[in-house]
C-alpha cells in the first residue's frame, strides 16, 4: 500500500503539472480539492484519465467520485480494492 | 487615447517601454526563460504551472504589463478590455491535444483539451485580474496594428462602458518562437512620456 501511495503521489505530480511540489509534501490522508494544492475540476477529470490509463480502473457509479478522490489514501484504497 | 505603457517579451529580451529588462544570454528555452521571469517579479500564482505555453505567455506579460499599474483602482471590472491578436491561434496545444488521442489508447487528456481555444489565454487573464470587459483573440497573418487600431477604435466609441484595454500581439509557433507585445492603452488626457493610441505608435513600438 505505502509503495501505491508514494507512485500515486509521484503520478499527480507529473500529470497535474504540480510545480514545486514534492511526493514528501503531500499528506496522503488530506483532502485533495478545497485543499493547498490548488486542484480544480479540470484536475478532477485527469485524475479519472489516470485511473483508466494507468491502472485500467474506471468509475462506473459517478456519484462515488467525491468518495474516491478525497486524499491520495483514498484513491489508493479503491485501486486496490479494483484491480 | 493614450499608450501607457508597453512590454515586450521574445525569444531574445524582456523590455519595458523600451528598456532591456532580462536578456536571454544563455538562449534558454520557453519554460526556463519564462520561469525566471515568473521568479523576478515574484509572481505566486500555481495555476500558471497549469496553463498552456501561450496562456503563459500572455498570462505572464499581463503581469509585466501590469505590475504597479493599481488598474484594480483605477477601474471598475467592466471598464477593461482586453483586445488581443496572433498568428498561430493554438497550435502548439492542438497539436499536443491532438498527440494525446492517438498515442495514449485514444483516451484524450482533459488539460490539454480545454486550452485548445485561443480565447482561454484572455480568459486565464481576465481570472486572475478580474477583468469583465469586451473581450476578443483576433487571429491575423503578423501583427497587424492598422486592425488593432480600428477594433479598438470601435470598442472604446461604442461601449462606452470601455476606459482601458490591453492590447497587442501574443504569439508562440511549433518551434517554440515566441512574441508578447502589449500595450496598455487607456482614455487619459495628454500626460508626459505617453503615446498617442494610432495606428502609427503601435507599429513604431512594436518589437520583432
Amino acid at each position: 500500500m505505502e509503495e501505491l501511495i508514494q507512485k500515486l503521489k509521484e503520478q499527480i505530480i507529473e500529470q497535474l503539472n504540480l510545480e514545486d511540489v514534492k511526493p514528501e509534501d503531500i499528506d496522503e490522508n488530506a483532502p485533495l480539492f478545497g485543499g493547498g494544492l490548488g486542484l480544480d475540476s479540470i484536475d478532477a477529470l485527469e485524475l479519472i484519465v489516470l485511473l483508466e490509463k494507468d491502472y485500467g480502473i474506471k468509475i462506473q457509479d459517478s456519484s462515488k467520485g467525491k468518495e474516491i478522490f478525497y486524499s491520495i489514501k483514498t484513491i489508493a484504497e479503491f485501486i486496490k480494492a479494483n484491480k | 487615447m493614450k499608450i501607457t505603457k508597453h512590454i515586450s517579451l521574445t525569444n531574445k529580451a524582456l523590455t519595458i517601454n523600451k528598456t532591456t529588462v532580462l536578456t536571454n544570454l544563455e538562449s534558454e528555452s520557453f519554460t526556463i526563460f519564462l520561469k525566471s521571469i515568473y521568479n523576478k517579479f515574484e509572481i505566486n500564482y500555481p495555476k500558471y504551472f497549469k496553463m498552456d505555453k501561450l496562456s503563459k505567455l500572455g498570462f505572464l506579460s499581463t503581469e509585466i504589463l501590469l505590475h504597479q499599474e493599481n488598474l484594480k483602482n483605477k477601474y471598475k471590472p467592466n471598464e477593461i478590455a482586453i483586445i488581443i491578436s496572433n498568428s498561430s491561434s493554438t497550435i502548439d496545444v492542438d497539436s499536443k491535444f491532438y498527440n494525446s488521442v492517438i498515442d495514449k489508447e485514444g483516451i484524450p487528456s482533459p488539460s490539454l483539451f480545454v486550452y485548445t481555444l485561443p480565447n482561454i489565454m484572455i480568459g486565464e487573464i481576465c481570472i486572475k485580474n478580474e477583468i469583465r470587459g469586451e473581450i476578443a483573440l483576433l487571429v491575423s497573418e503578423k501583427f497587424n496594428s492598422n486592425l488593432i487600431y480600428s477594433y479598438l477604435s470601435d470598442v472604446f466609441e461604442n461601449n462606452k462602458k470601455i476606459k482601458a484595454c490591453i492590447t497587442g500581439w501574443v504569439e508562440i509557433d511549433k518551434k517554440d518562437n515566441f512574441n508578447a507585445n502589449l500595450f496598455l492603452v487607456e482614455l487619459i488626457e495628454n500626460t508626459k512620456n505617453n503615446y498617442t493610441f494610432d495606428n502609427d505608435n503601435l507599429k513604431t513600438n512594436f518589437t520583432e
